[in-house]
């Protein structure tokens, strides 16, 4: 399954409206952003054939969705940060997270909940 | 069992990574199927034993549908659609030729004719006369028209090393521990060539003591292997 598929399946397929993100200051964890801006370069030479390649590293750890529940439920109120998103979608697509597509919503969502899910269960580890 | 030595175990995985492994792992980075061939290079004279491989180093070749590395392009023009069927003014995707640049071949493999160490140390690892030659000759993508395919040479090595990348990592492309190819277990048939790869965890390598200078500042040379 390609990626971009799995994202469709794993994300409701509904156009969402975040609320303004504050630019001048982050609010989100040092390891959460360093996370991010791992993934960004690691998955950049991929974004554009997301609709083609699998991306296994991130489906095996979000094929639990117990596990994800979980590690969602115990981190920032039990939802992923509306500033995680915004900045994805900066970094990977250079548009603000409310004007891109669906499709592109979704690819940025699940990869926003990998990043947490990989966040909280690596500091349960430690 | 107990050692007499007071020494810790370092943890290291061992990975046997296949010939299979491998060409899945770039069908992964690129997003279609690759047809691909292998072939074990090694440096063994003929006087030497069957069982004495020496160093050897396995070449990769691989070949792609056109529609999977080119960009479509429907000239009118009769001129330009020669041109293209005779494979020059080709357009790459330029995502698909920055993945396999990093397992292809320097663009500059002609200019080691000039470095005598670095032939030497090539032809160590079996990689000498015809070889050589035709790595020199097609360092890049190349078209065959007749049979209307791309192909190029790769480094198995470097899809190896790219698949120990720890993505959970701080910063990007950071490799999960050392990664160390240590053994490669070849065979008549491609599918089945073998490498033994093992990945340290931690540092590995360190000096001990702290006496304010680097050994490396005592010793002028690295010792030999």
């Amino acid at each position: 399954m390609s990626f971009a598929e799995f994202c469709s399946k794993f994300c409701d397929q509904v156009q969402l409206t975040i609320p303004d993100v504050p630019t001048e200051s982050s609010e989100l964890e040092l390891d959460i952003l360093k996370r991010m801006h791992a993934l960004i370069g690691n998955v950049q030479l991929q974004k554009n054939r997301f609709n083609q390649v699998p991306m296994h590293f991130i489906t095996n750890r979000l094929s639990d969705l117990d596990e994800v529940r979980k590690c969602l439920d115990s981190y920032h109120n039990g939802d992923v940060p509306d500033e995680l998103l915004e900045s994805l979608s900066m970094g990977l697509y250079e548009y603000p997270f409310n004007s891109i597509r669906v499709e592109y919503q979704n690819i940025i969502e699940t990869l926003a909940v990998y990043i947490v899910v990989s966040h909280v269960r690596d500091s349960i580890n430690k | 069992m107990n050692l007499k030595g007071n020494i810790s175990k370092l943890p290291v995985d061992f990975y046997p990574i296949t010939a299979t492994d491998v060409v899945r792992h770039l069908e992964d980075q690129l997003g279609f199927r690759v047809h691909a061939d292998f072939s074990v290079w090694d440096n063994r004279s003929p006087w030497e034993k069957p069982d004495n491989r020496g160093s050897s180093y396995v070449i990769m070749r691989a070949i792609f549908r056109p529609q999977d590395i080119t960009i479509p392009t429907q000239s009118q023009n009769y001129m330009e659609r020669l041109v293209q069927a005779s494979g020059a003014g080709i357009q790459y995707q330029k995502d698909v030729i920055e993945i396999l640049k990093k397992f292809m071949f320097p663009q500059d493999m002609a200019r080691v004719q000039n470095m005598p160490e670095e032939l030497q140390r090539l032809a160590k690892m079996g990689i000498y006369g015809e070889r050589l030659k035709e790595l020199m000759r097609r360092p890049n993508m190349f078209y065959e028209p007749i049979k209307d395919h791309y192909g190029c040479y790769l480094r198995p090595e470097r899809i190896i090393y790219d698949m120990f990348i720890d993505t959970d990592a701080a910063t990007p492309n950071t490799m999960a521990g050392k990664v160390d190819i240590v053994k490669l277990e070849d065979s008549d048939q491609a599918e089945t060539i073998k490498w033994g790869v093992l990945l340290w965890h931690g540092t590995v390598g360190q000096s001990i003591g702290n006496y304010g200078v680097t050994i490396d500042d005592v010793f002028q040379q690295q010792i030999p292997r």
